[in-house]
């Protein structure tokens, strides 16, 4: 399974959700909604070095989630919407399909085990 | 973050808490008769001569969801992985290209943990061009943060 999992090129969606997968980094999107930033500005609200933020925004730009000007002196960074809605679409579109599926398959297995009690929590 | 639970959290996470034993469940997942009653999302069907599963690694696991209003037929083409009942069952979806995999933990009371984690997702739907008419908001934004939140603490 691990092995599968390697080999995330940049820009790919796998490597999007890894970057995702992170608590620090959805919060450094989160701040870069609001509009772009440099580093320092990142790092101040969560207590971090430089160089941690910086570890961060180099797996968000592998990822192509933010952009960074190449030659501004303090290379603010920019969230890439288009590649945040790509991945909030497929989530919402694979989401809907699993519901369904397994909504289907509850009542399936409801049904399988007629004897038992029906539960009222769904 | 140690890199291998960055490599768990990859992919799209979703559970779920059925109301019935693993053994069960799995059994739903890998025989036709079975999987004919909810593999089809809604709208649609999966009938069960079209459903074939030769369920062992390398086996092949088939189906053809047909669109109820329109008869539109759309085939999933995959290879199973992982087959170890009742706990696990992975496949390669050649069709899209993801691979899925599914486990089945046993909770109290005779329920089960369904828990599946979806991988090798294709880089096209990060293209713009494939998403028009799509309108960004931070809410939404926030809600799929959200469901990443909880795949990623497993």
């Amino acid at each position: 399974m691990e092995s599968m999992l390697k080999n995330r090129p940049p820009g790919s969606l796998d490597a999007a959700f890894a970057a995702l997968a992170d608590p620090t980094r959805r919060a450094i999107l989160t701040i870069l909604a609001d509009g772009d930033a440099t580093v320092s500005d990142l790092a101040a609200p969560f207590a971090m070095s430089l160089p941690a933020v910086s570890k961060h925004l180099k797996v968000l730009e592998a990822s192509g989630l933010i952009s960074r000007t190449r030659n501004a002196q303090f290379r603010p960074c920019h969230l890439e919407r288009a590649a945040l809605d790509g991945v909030g679409d497929w989530i919402e579109d694979h989401r809907r399909v699993w519901d369904e599926r397994l909504d289907k398959l509850d009542q399936h297995l409801a049904e399988l085990q007629g004897g038992k009690e029906e539960r009222d929590d769904s | 973050m140690t890199p291998s639970a960055e490599d768990a959290a990859a992919g799209l996470q979703y559970s779920r808490v059925l109301d019935a034993p693993p053994e069960l469940v799995f059994d739903c997942f890998t025989q036709p008769g079975h999987l004919t009653h909810f593999w089809a999302p809604k709208g649609a069907s999966a009938p069960t001569t079209e459903i074939l599963v030769d369920l062992r690694p390398g086996g092949r696991f088939e189906t053809l969801i047909v669109n109820d209003a329109t008869g539109a037929t759309y085939a999933t083409r995959s290879v199973f992985l992982e087959v170890h009942a009742p706990d696990i069952l992975a496949w390669h979806e050649e069709h899209t290209g993801m691979t899925v995999r599914v486990t089945f933990t046993a909770l109290p009371g005779g329920r089960t943990l369904f828990s599946l984690h979806q991988s090798d997702i294709p880089d096209q739907v990060l293209r713009p061009e494939n998403r028009a008419g799509f309108a960004t908001t931070l809410d939404k934004l926030s809600n799929y943060l959200h469901h990443l939140a909880d795949g990623a603490k497993q």
